[in-house]
């Protein structure tokens, strides 16, 4: 076993009960609490012991102050001559220490000890709070505003609902984070005033666990369901972002030591912050754009043919209703494309089929939007309807009909009329759980294909 | 407020100004108020440190003398009001008791 162990910090800044019994345990079993590092608590090997730990707070502390304050010093000199040594400072919190067990408590008054430490909250973690709910909000909102502009692409895509999970949850856990505060206090300040000690905030540490648990299995879900460009993409830049997390921190002790004033050092940071995650985004941007690598994946064409002096790109992919599918057709080429995006609600696909002639290019081109949850097809629909008349004025709307030209029992097919007069392409077929928009430039379809597509499917 | 929140002092609040009758160093406060209690009150170093710095921004006790990081304090006239208003209060306290039971 090594010489340190590293722990997640997972304390809330109020909760002293917590870090003293921890740190006590920890002392117990062979783990003397070393200091506080940017995202872990690292404790030392040492022989068992019992020590006693008490945490008390300095409000006017901060992690940029070049050296402690001078009430910091202070308090640390009241405290060592009442038998307790500094073991570390984390924002607010000082951390002490005491071999001897009577060692007489740091915070003997209840409702003082509660004082300092709604001072500290308030200007820490309820400020970082408050502005963290609020980036987060803002973020949330953008992309529901942005979703709201077409739902289906939303809904298929699995890597925006897992993003918008965890944005989600990150307001979830801000105010899950605020409310236990608020609820702490009251209890605390009921106790207080008996003269009781502050409650521990037991189930905050387990309840953070659960929560980095559900969003680590978030982040998990959101890098399966991207591809394998986008996962390298993202990696090197969660990698990027704890490297700068670490640079930060070595900036800010450097500004530290050489006694930069608790401003200059919080500025100097704060530009550090930017500039390293500005050039990390535009360099990772830059890399991506030179080297040509899509993100989205690439997509090559398998020939080249041309018709009539024009070159049309072939493709070869597999789509679900091909044109040989429901009429015979004679062609010298065929090309055939398919994108699609799926996620747990809902299946985007965008097909299209080209034949190829000496002389001519026929084909069609269909959306097949399938959804798996069936409480959400008529908001799909609906949803369907209101990207497709995004463009179109009030009359447009009103004089497009829908009109029923083939039913079976699965299965509505539509032809699309404008202003009573049917429109040369343009079809809609509603199955159970499927909604199918068509573009064909064929002839008129039958009701013996219309039953053949429906067929199709049905499969 | 100060003088809202000292209406009436805690027994660590009440030892602290007795012992700065006479001028005392911050840190000595501690063992001089378990001597004159026998043990009995015990006021931690932060708890000390806290209400020395709120009973200076209240008046009742001012910094006599700094040498190196030890701050040497002693009673104002606001402060010793406050001890004579809390003596007073507290022999009400105790009339009233043996009233009561002097009676029966």
């Amino acid at each position: 076993m090594g010489e340190y162990k590293y722990q997640l910090a997972s304390f809330a800044l109020f909760d002293y009960k917590g870090v003293e019994t921890h740190l006590e345990k920890m002392a117990a079993k062979g783990w003397r609490f070393d200091q506080i590092g940017s995202f872990a608590w690292r404790f030392r090997k040492a022989e068992p012991a019992r020590v006693k730990y008490s945490v008390t707070y300095v409000p006017e502390a901060s992690e940029f102050d070049p050296e402690p304050l001078e009430k910091q010093k202070e308090m640390e000199e009241y405290c060592e001559a009442a038998g307790r040594e500094k073991a570390g400072s984390w924002m607010q919190m000082q951390i002490f220490c005491s071999e001897t067990p009577e060692a007489v408590p740091i915070e003997t008054d209840e409702l003082l000890r509660l004082e300092i430490i709604k001072k500290s909250m308030k200007k820490n973690f309820l400020f970082s709070h408050l502005l963290l709910l609020l980036v987060f909000l803002m973020n949330a909102f953008t992309q529901f505003q942005i979703a709201s502009g077409n739902w289906l692409e939303f809904l298929a895509d699995s890597s925006r609902l897992w993003n918008f999970a965890i944005w989600f949850l990150g307001i979830f856990y801000l105010l899950f984070d605020v409310a236990y505060y608020w609820n702490w206090l009251k209890k605390a300040e009921k106790e207080a005033k008996e003269g009781r000690a502050c409650p521990a905030p037991r189930l905050y540490r387990t309840l953070s666990r659960i929560f980095l648990g559900i969003l680590a299995a978030v982040v998990l879900g959101l890098f399966c369901s991207y591809n394998r460009n986008m996962v390298l993409f993202m990696m090197i830049y969660l990698i990027g972002i704890v490297l700068i997390i670490l640079l930060l921190r070595k900036v800010q002790k450097t500004l530290k030591k050489q006694g930069m004033s608790k401003t200059g050092n919080w500025i100097l940071t704060i530009v550090a912050d930017v500039v390293l995650v500005v050039s990390l985004l535009g360099g990772l941007t830059a890399v991506v754009l030179k080297s040509g690598i899509h993100l989205d994946g690439e997509k090559e064409p398998v020939s080249v043919y041309e018709v009539l002096g024009r070159e049309w790109k072939v493709y070869n992919e597999e789509i679900p209703l091909r044109i040989e599918d429901f009429m015979a057709a004679e062609y010298e080429a065929s090309s055939c494309e398919a994108e699609e995006t799926s996620s747990i609600l809902l299946r985007l696909g965008e097909y299209n089929q080209k034949l190829f002639t000496d002389s001519v290019v026929l084909g069609m081109q269909y959306e097949v939007i399938t959804v798996k949850v069936k409480c959400l097809y008529d908001f799909c629909l609906n949803a369907f309807f209101e990207k497709e008349f995004r463009h179109s004025s009030r009359e447009e709307r009103e004089k497009t009909e829908f009109r029923v030209v083939y039913e079976t029992e699965q299965a509505k097919f539509h032809r699309v009329y404008y202003d009573g007069v049917p429109m040369a392409h343009d079809w809609l077929l509603l199955t159970e759980n499927k909604i199918i928009p068509m573009t064909l430039y064929l002839e008129d379809l039958t009701e013996e294909q219309m039953e053949k597509i429906i067929k199709k499917f049905s499969d | 407020m100060p003088r809202e929140k000292f209406q009436t002092l805690t027994e660590q609040m009440f030892y602290i100004l007795l012992c700065l009758k006479e001028e005392c160093c911050g840190i000595d406060i501690m063992s001089r108020v378990e001597e004159m209690t026998k043990g009995r009150v015990r006021v931690g170093p932060g708890t000390l440190y806290n209400l020395l710095e709120q009973f200076q921004s209240a008046d009742f006790i001012k910094e006599t003398k700094v040498e190196g990081r030890k701050r040497s304090y002693i009673l104002l006239e606001k402060g010793q009001e406050m001890l004579w208003e809390e003596y007073e209060r507290l022999k009400v306290l105790t009339q009233d008791f043996e009233r009561l039971f002097d009676n029966e």
